[in-house]
């Protein structure tokens, strides 16, 4: 069966018959992408959402269920050059999570269907993991395979902290690749230079014999990629241990909104920590990029210090967001909806760089 | 390029937002160190006799809860002479006797004014302040119960020192002597970092009217963005009510307030 193949499948046996084959076999083929996303709703009102929606009407898809929890959907994207289309798989038996499957090409994923999916925000929202949350999850994955060995490797974006650097110092920006084992102290040696933000986790798992039993990649944005394995392995240790991390971290993420108990004003704001003092340059970019995706009120522009207001348009969530030192504090004011928030915090992280995420000692 | 009149509508902006930023400073203060005095609440209002009512932005008890407090913060004061005067003038009523306090008794021996204001106005401020106290009926101004301070954010220092927000004395004194020493430390009272970080978005307004440009970002960015936007619905109408009951929450005085309160502030 080749890539359109995924239109041949019938049901859930035949996707997983159909997806262990093909990467249990040593032969160039694209790899097979798992996308989580978060939604409530179902399929069905996929259409419904489009028929009211500007950003979507260069879309056209046609969803068929397969079996309760199981569609097969045709996804056409019209843009300049034609039009792009493709078929991909939509699990939704795991309560609030989507996971779309498919085998075709970077450029469909990503221009296509990621596109697509994240035009459908707020009703579907993204899974994100920055560097330290990548390493958790990596320890996850080492849990379950505990015996074999791993090889890992993150792919980390460098980009320049500040705009007037010496140029006696050669600088340079775009992907590095650090092997697990360095990557604490590499990281920390770049930062004093660059904005740093993961990409991509890409590990190999081998048995005692040094067998290939894992091939598999997870970015940022909770994209799966499975290369080479047994597809139920990749189900339940990649896939369903980056759900089970989605839904933690939206926990995290819940309830923040500011409110009224015992008729005081509670407010559950957290901070995203830095190495180091975050530079008028670093605040500067992040401001010109915020007013591209929020509705934003600069109060102090960052001298460094750093307030404004904004407000998701797409979702209605509204924030206080302050840059102090080497702090950045996140305070949901109204609705402050997980998804919301989440989604800010990784925009700023892709801005900023990676920082720990930590609750607010109130 | 920005013209003087957005210039002007940004610092006007700025400095209410600064202002409310202060209101949750002193309230923080007032949390922190209980020694100080005893927090009552913030637009409480408070009664005369005769049913004269004034409203503080923030009000306190201290000395046993025999002594009041009461805070005035305003983000700007007219430049005009004669309304400043005016201004200046006004706050005799906070000098009345007003018997609903609340302690035990519901009355204190005195209460102490101080007035918080935006430091491109103290100058002015202070000049009128001089020319006023020798009236009669403006002697509080020279008394040992009235106060006025401002509020500064210092810049950073290459990295050495983040920026800091603090509050200092410029005119009078209080009888709290617990509260006039905070506020006599070298450089003033330095507040705590969490009230930059997020304590600032604890309250939105004072009681002094904000700029227009000020209340309509709060009714876009927090009320109006709220309502749902559901699929397979264009369009739907919003009653007023709905959005008068969610601006409620922005309102530190919005528990004071009983069903005739509301209707007249909605007129």
């Amino acid at each position: 069966m080749g890539v359109d193949s995924i239109s041949q499948i019938t049901d859930r046996l035949s996707m997983e018959f159909y997806f262990t084959q093909l990467y249990t076999t040593r032969t160039k083929r694209p790899s097979l992408k798992a996308i989580v996303f978060l939604s409530k709703i179902s399929p069905e009102s996929i259409e419904i959402i489009m028929a009211r929606s500007n950003k979507l009407k260069n879309f056209n898809i046609n969803v068929s269920r397969l079996e309760p929890n199981l569609y097969r959907c045709f996804l056409k994207r019209f843009i300049s050059e034609g039009e792009k289309s493709g078929y991909f798989l939509l699990d939704t038996s795991i309560e609030e999570t989507w996971i779309i499957f498919t085998n075709y090409n970077v450029y469909f994923v990503s221009h296509v269907l990621e596109s697509f999916f994240d035009k459908l925000y707020p009703f579907v929202s993204r899974v994100y993991f920055n560097y330290l949350e990548m390493k958790t999850f990596l320890e996850k994955i080492k849990e379950t395979y505990r015996g074999t060995t791993t090889y890992t490797k993150f792919a980390i974006r460098r980009s320049r902290k500040a705009l007037n650097l010496p140029s006696s110092i050669r600088y340079r920006k775009g992907t590095m690749i650090l092997w697990e084992r360095d990557a604490d102290d590499e990281l920390l040696k770049q930062s004093r230079d660059y904005l740093l933000t993961v990409t991509r986790l890409n590990f190999d798992i081998k048995d005692r014999s040094g067998m290939l039993l894992l091939r598999s990649s997870i970015s940022r944005k909770g994209r799966c990629t499975l290369n080479y394995g047994a597809f139920r392995d990749f189900y339940n240790n990649v896939i369903l241990a980056t759900i089970e991390y989605g839904k933690n971290q939206k926990n995290f993420y819940n309830y923040r909104k500011r409110t009224i108990i015992n008729k005081e004003i509670e407010l559950s704001p957290f901070s995203i920590i830095y190495s180091n003092q975050l530079e008028i340059q670093s605040i500067k970019k992040l401001s010109a990029k915020l007013i591209n995706f929020y509705s934003t009120s600069i109060i102090h522009g960052g001298n460094p210090y750093f307030v404004a207001t904004l407000t998701d348009y797409e979702e209605g969530s509204s924030f206080g967001l302050t840059i102090l030192g080497d702090t950045v504090t996140i305070t949901p004011i109204s609705k402050g909806a997980p998804e919301a928030t989440w989604k800010l915090t990784d925009t700023i992280q892709e801005i900023l760089g990676d920082g720990k995420i930590k609750d607010v000692d109130l | 390029m920005i013209s003087t009149y957005q210039k002007d509508c940004i610092k006007e902006y700025r400095n209410y937002v600064d202002t409310v930023t202060i209101l949750s400073a002193i309230y923080e203060l007032f949390q922190r160190k209980k020694e100080i005095g005893k927090y009552v609440g913030i637009e409480i209002k408070l009664k005369t006799k005769k049913g004269i009512e004034i409203e503080p932005d923030l009000v306190a008890l201290y000395d046993n809860e025999t002594k009041g407090l009461l805070f005035e913060i305003k983000w700007s004061l007219p430049e005009n002479p004669i309304f400043l005067q005016s201004e200046i003038e006004e706050l005799a009523k906070y000098y009345m006797k007003f018997n609903n306090w609340r302690n035990s008794t519901g009355v204190v021996t005195h209460q102490d004014l101080i007035l918080i204001c935006h430091i491109d106005d103290v100058k002015r401020v202070i000049n009128m302040v001089n020319l006023l106290f020798k009236k009669p009926e403006l002697s509080f101004l020279s008394s040992s119960h009235f106060l006025i301070c401002s509020w500064t954010i210092t810049p950073s220092k290459g990295g050495e020192r983040e920026e800091e927000l603090r509050v200092f004395k410029v005119y009078g004194k209080t009888s709290n002597q617990l509260f006039d020493d905070l506020l006599d430390e070298p450089g003033g009272l330095l507040i705590p970092k969490k009230i930059l970080q997020y304590l600032r978005f604890k309250f939105f307004f004072i009681k002094q009217k904000p700029p227009i440009q000020y209340t309509i970002t709060i009714l876009i960015q927090h009320i109006l963005s709220g309502f749902p936007e559901d699929p397979g619905e264009k369009s739907y109408e919003v009653d007023t009510d709905i959005i008068y009951n969610r601006s409620e929450i922005f309102f530190p005085s919005w528990r004071e307030y009983d069903r005739r309160t509301i209707q007249l502030k909605r007129r």
